[in-house]
Formats: C-alpha cells, sequence, structure tokens
C-alpha cells in the first residue's frame, strides 16, 4: 500500500498523460508528408477540476481530446485514467493506450461523456432516442431508458422536445440533447470538443451555462477544448495552450 | 437474450460490467434501418427469393422424384421380375419354344418362367356399340406378376381360366361403356381379329367375358389366358391354318414361339446374374432395374442443373446483399461512428448488420418459399394428366432447406461489410462523415 493509501501503482488523478505522440501519416500517392499532431504532451487532469484546453485550428486538442476518450491510439506514450477517488471496483487504474477498441468502446459508455462541435445526433432518431444511446449499448431496457432520458433532457432544459428529430430542433437545442447524451450514463468526466463551435452567441451562451453549472453543481469533471480565449477565460479552474501538438503554456485563471 | 460477438482477446479490461445491446433493441434497430431503406430492402428480398424459388423447386422434384423410384423399385422388387424377349430378325437367339423357356426355370435363383404371347390386336365389340381397339397378351392367371402388380377394381384375378376370360384395364371398359367397372364384369362381348389370307382378309369372331377390371396395364393391355392366346396368334400368324384350329388342342404344339417369357428371380441381388446368363444366349433382358436406373439419371440431371440454377441466383443475390450492405456501411459511417462513440463494441455493430441481413434473409425465404411452393402445385397440376405420381412434393423439408440457404446467404455476403463497420475508427468515420 502507497502513503496516499492507494495500492501501489494506481493512480491519484482522474488522468495522466506521459509523453504522448500522435502522427498523422500522410498519403503516400499524393506525397503529402507525416504531420506531428502531439508531440510528447503529458498532462494530469484532477478530479472535479474543469480544464480548457486552447489552442488554434491544427493545434493537436482535438486530438489530445480523442486520445483521452480513447477514440484514438497514441502512437508513443502512456494514457492512464481512474475514475474514482475511492478504492473502490471503480478506482482501479485503467491504461488507455493498451485498451482494446472494445475495452475503451466500455470505459466511454461507463465513465465518459462526450460532446462533439457538430452535434453529431442520429437523424433516423429522435431527441430521447438520441440520448438513450450508452444506456441502449448498455443493456439496459426500452422501458427504464426512456425515463433516465427524460429526467436528462428536463435537466438541459427540453423536456417537451423528447419525440422531436434532429432536424426539428434548433442548434442549440440539438447541442443540449448532445451534452444530455454524454451526460445519461453519470460519466465521471465529461470531454466537450468546441461545443460551442457551430452555435450562435445567444446559444453558445446556454450550453456554456449549462456545462458550468453542471461542473459546479454536480462536481463534474470537465475538459473542455476551445479556440475562444473569452470562454476559456470565463469557464476554466486551469486552463493550457496547444501549439503545434505541444502544450506551450498552462494556469490557472 | 442478448446479441453478443467477441472478435479479439481482451487486452486490459476495465473494470467496467459487459452489457450487450439486447435482442429486442437489435431486431428494433435493423428494423428501422430496412424500413430506411426499403429500396435497397425490396431488391435484395427479389434477388434472394428467386434463388431460393428454384432451390425450392429442385428439392421438390429432387424428393418426388426418390420417392417414385424407390416405391417403383420396392413395388417391383416383390416381383424380381425379368422380362425375356427374342427377336427373330436380331441376334443368334433360338426361338423361345416352350422347351427353351423351360430352360431358363433351371437357372439358379429363378423362381418361375411364364411364357408370353403378345402382339395380337383386335376389335372389341360390345352389342351394337363401335368396337374398341385393343392390344392383347396372354396371361397364365392369378399368380401372373403382370397382373399381381395391378389394382383390381372390379372382379377377381382367381376368376382368370378357361378359354374365354378376359383382364380388362379401366380405360377399355370405359370406352365400352361400362360404368362403374364391376357392371363390366360377366358382360358378353365379342373379340374380332383378323388377318391377310390368300383369299383376302379373314375375320374370326370370338366370345370372351370380362372377369376382372384393373387400373392400369402395361401398354393398356388386355389379357387373355395363355392357351387361348396360343392359338389366336398361331391362326393370325399362319394363313394356311384354318379357324377351325382355334378349338383345336392340337395347335398347342411344341413348336409354338413364344413372344418373350417373364422370369422371376428369388430375390432382387439375383436379377444381374440371371439376365447375364441368358443373355449369353443371344436374348435380349428388360428389368424394372433399368428404368430405375434411367429415373435415377434424370433426377441426378435435374438435381445438377436446377441446383446451378439455384446457386447462380442465390450467388448474384448475394452480390447484390454484399454490395447494398457495404453501401449502407458506408452511407451511415458517421451514424455507426456515433455509437462506437457512446459505448457500442465491434460485437453490436457487426450484431446491427447481420441483424439486418437476417431480416432480409428471413423475409426472402418466406417469399422464395411461398412462389416456390406454388410453383410446385403448379407444375403437379400440370403434369398430374399424364404421372400419377406426386413428383413435386411440397412439404417442411423445403421450408428448412428455404430458410438455412436464405439465411447463410445473406449472413455470408453480409460479414464482409460488417467487419468494415467494425473496425472503422470513429474519429476517422467522423473526418469522413
Amino acid at each position: 500500500m502507497a502513503a496516499s493509501g492507494l495500492p501501489a501503482g494506481e493512480l491519484k488523478k482522474l488522468y495522466r498523460l506521459d509523453d504522448v505522440s500522435v502522427r498523422f501519416r500522410g498519403r503516400r500517392d499524393v506525397g503529402a508528408a507525416e504531420t506531428q499532431a502531439l508531440d510528447r504532451v503529458s498532462l494530469e487532469v484532477d478530479h472535479g477540476e474543469l480544464l480548457v484546453i486552447m489552442g488554434a485550428s491544427g493545434s493537436g486538442k482535438s486530438t489530445l481530446l480523442h486520445i483521452m476518450a480513447g477514440l484514438a491510439k497514441p502512437d508513443e506514450g502512456k494514457v492512464r485514467f481512474r475514475a474514482s477517488q475511492s478504492d473502490g471496483p471503480d478506482g482501479r487504474t485503467m491504461s488507455l493506450h493498451t485498451m482494446s477498441e472494445d475495452d475503451c468502446a466500455r470505459m466511454r459508455r461507463r465513465y465518459l461523456g462526450f460532446v462533439y462541435q457538430s452535434f453529431q445526433l442520429v437523424e433516423t432518431l429522435t431527441a430521447w432516442e438520441n440520448i438513450a444511446l450508452p444506456l441502449l449499448f448498455g443493456g439496459v431496457a426500452r422501458d427504464a431508458r426512456r425515463p433516465q432520458a427524460e429526467a436528462m433532457l428536463d435537466r438541459v432544459g427540453l423536456a417537451d422536445r423528447a419525440e422531436r428529430f434532429p432536424y426539428e430542433l434548433s442548434g442549440g437545442e440539438q447541442q443540449r440533447v448532445a451534452i444530455a447524451r454524454a451526460l445519461v450514463n453519470r460519466p465521471a468526466v465529461l470531454l466537450a470538443d468546441e461545443p460551442t463551435g457551430s452555435l450562435d452567441s445567444a446559444s453558445a451562451a446556454l450550453v456554456l451555462t449549462l456545462i458550468k453549472e453542471l461542473h459546479r453543481d454536480e462536481k463534474l469533471t470537465t475538459v473542455l477544448v476551445t479556440h475562444d480565449g473569452d470562454v476559456a477565460k470565463r469557464m476554466a479552474t486551469r486552463r493550457i495552450i496547444v501549439r503545434d501538438g505541444s502544450i506551450v503554456s498552462e494556469g490557472t485563471r | 437474450m442478448k446479441i453478443r460477438f467477441r472478435l479479439r482477446k481482451r487486452s486490459d479490461a476495465p473494470p467496467v460490467p459487459d452489457a450487450r445491446l439486447r435482442l429486442a433493441d437489435g431486431i428494433r434497430m435493423a428494423c428501422g434501418q430496412m424500413l430506411e431503406s426499403r429500396v435497397f430492402f425490396l431488391a435484395n428480398v427479389v434477388a434472394i427469393s428467386v434463388g431460393i424459388l428454384l432451390i425450392v423447386v429442385m428439392l421438390s422434384i429432387s424428393i418426388g422424384l426418390a420417392s417414385y423410384i424407390d416405391q417403383t423399385l420396392q413395388k417391383e422388387a416383390a416381383a424380381e421380375l425379368i422380362e425375356v424377349t427374342f427377336d427373330p430378325r436380331a441376334g443368334n437367339a433360338a426361338p423361345l419354344t416352350a422347351a427353351r423357356v423351360a430352360a431358363f426355370s433351371q437357372i439358379a435363383g429363378v423362381r418361375e418362367v411364364t411364357p408370353v404371347v403378345t402382339g395380337v390386336f383386335g376389335e372389341l365389340v360390345r352389342g351394337a356399340r363401335e368396337g374398341v381397339l385393343v392390344s392383347v397378351a396372354s396371361t397364365t392367371g392369378a399368380r401372373d406378376p403382370e397382373l399381381v402388380r395391378c389394382d383390381v377394381l372390379a372382379g377377381s384375378l382367381a376368376a382368370v381360366g378357361g378359354e374365354s376370360g378376359l383382364v380388362v384395364p379401366l380405360n377399355v371398359a370405359s370406352d365400352l361403356g361400362f360404368h362403374p367397372p364391376s357392371t363390366a364384369l360377366g358382360a358378353p362381348l365379342t373379340l374380332r381379329v383378323t388377318r391377310g389370307g390368300e383369299h383376302g382378309e379373314e375375320r374370326v369372331d370370338l366370345r370372351v367375358a370380362i372377369v376382372a377390371v384393373v387400373r392400369d396395364t402395361r401398354f393398356s393391355r388386355c389379357y387373355l389366358p395363355l392357351r387361348t392366346m396360343r392359338r389366336l396368334s398361331h391362326w393370325q400368324g399362319t394363313p394356311s391354318v384354318a379357324v377351325s384350329a382355334l378349338r383345336d388342342p392340337a395347335t398347342d404344339s411344341a413348336a409354338f414361339v413364344y413372344d418373350s417369357a417373364l422370369v422371376y428371380a428369388n430375390t432382387v441381388d439375383d436379377v444381374a446374374r440371371i439376365r447375364k446368363e441368358i443373355e449369353r444366349s443371344s436374348y435380349h433382358t428388360a428389368s424394372i432395374l433399368d428404368a430405375v436406373r434411367r429415373y435415377r439419371q434424370i433426377k441426378l440431371i435435374a438435381t445438377v442443373v436446377l441446383t446451378a440454377l439455384g446457386v447462380i441466383a442465390l450467388f448474384t443475390g448475394s452480390i447484390s446483399i454484399f454490395n447494398s450492405a457495404y453501401a449502407a456501411v458506408m452511407r451511415r459511417f458517421r451514424e455507426l461512428a456515433i455509437y462506437k462513440t457512446y459505448g457500442a463494441t465491434s460485437g453490436a455493430i457487426v450484431g446491427l448488420v447481420l441483424a439486418e441481413a437476417l431480416m432480409t434473409a428471413m423475409v426472402a425465404a418466406v417469399a422464395g418459399f411461398g412462389a416456390g411452393a406454388l410453383t410446385c402445385i403448379l407444375l403437379q397440376r400440370a403434369i398430374s394428366s399424364q404421372v400419377e405420381a406426386v413428383l413435386f412434393p411440397v412439404d417442411w423439408r423445403l421450408a428448412v432447406a428455404a430458410f438455412v440457404t436464405a439465411c447463410l446467404a445473406c449472413v455470408l455476403a453480409s460479414i464482409g461489410p460488417a467487419l468494415t463497420a467494425a473496425r472503422m475508427k470513429p474519429v476517422e468515420a467522423m473526418r469522413i462523415g
């Protein structure tokens, strides 16, 4: 047993990334060169913090988020995740860099909420069915899925939109449905990739307020990617700036 | 029940309950997807149904022919019959005299030998009605296997005897106006036989009486007792013989040449050896086994041709399914990536694609089996006037074959697209989408 009270080798933080590198291979037929998306990035994320990752387009901030979500694998380095501060069964450390894709999918379903910039709702499913997707793949019965999805719709202020299809919702409403989907499995962390990038300013303010409230009221660890400095200033408990695949600046607000 | 596929070994399993997509949800999603792309779905169903239809018809005729052959073989195996024929224009065989026929009974494995007279044609006349042309052959009576194999509709084969007892098939009785067949029994008839003589055409009228009506006989022949037939044949074939010879016992000479002989073996296994021995004396022999062999050849050819057609149809149907499943996967790349982002494992994705394929298979199997069964029924109706046997039966085996074949074709055609979908990387798929 370590001095912290955790078994030896268990992670104290929520995330720990050690020397993570990601390279995108260019197409040989068009002579495209290899791109270094992330270059030996090391980062820790504490339980309960709201980390904002900033950077210009192509800086590698979204790739960093994908690596943290297990949606992509690093070419080098380690990505470790520990969902809970307690020593219970959820407190085991997971090594995302060695886990299989299916194990990463299971991990996402149980511990992660992910929000895309462009909502990524399934057009053929209604709002509540979109929200219930993580529950569907978790084997939760339809009768049990619906009340949970409706509770999340209520939480994001769209209780009356349960039966609407994505094309019947505004951009802001779609993004709130996407946030509800990310939260329906009560995740340990919310990863949001430029959640306001496709929204007008009024809708963006609503979505950011929602994320801020979730962090404040439910102590939900949040990692937010944005290129908007104002957002970072208003939201973050800590912020980092990524440039050319490296963290060039780190600090609290 | 839950859908579960494991594509690869876990590397570093997290402490997450291994919950899986429910079967009911998988089916619901598959149905939704099929409705979404109903044109592709219908095209696939039609393509697979055609293959299933051909497979069903092929299997039906295969079962029908096999059953017909087995029944015929079983029926004939009881008689273990060999027909020996003598053709004076070909071969070097000695004429089939009573002595030669008797010699056949000395061959090992022979149970009984019956000489046969055929080739007498005449006209059966009932009162003032128009006569009916008939071919008449000889019979030895109630134990004659030619008649034993026939279904007796009226009268009794035990009554065949004397000199004028006639056995007729149902169609001859009908042509003579006997309805029902029992009304023919004992009815006085005249058998009118003619020959070309030295003084022009000569005719003899023979009084006969029907003693039995049977369902069907070989070549629709009528039968008269051997002795009567021997005299009739002798008179018809020899212009110098007087009509009075028809009542002369001296006609039963040892020199009379029979048209053929029926040889009965003890067992069906003896047939080939007995035939070989008889053929060594240059006689021609025939057996029902020859017909069985021909039926088997027809069955084999029909099975091969229809199976080939069915396989070709299924193959093209499978290509259609592969194409549309692949197109559907490509079209839904972004949707499948969303599923993966929110916890769908490779197994769940494979399960979803295969569930759609199985749905297509089920509908195609029902449609293909229905169309195939209908085709079989129509074909059976079309041949029922010619063939009494059921050559296109429709039973549970056809349904099982239809479902198994459709499922196999659809699943095999969808495995490739399903694996492509399962291996897809969500981030790359989002970028493409």
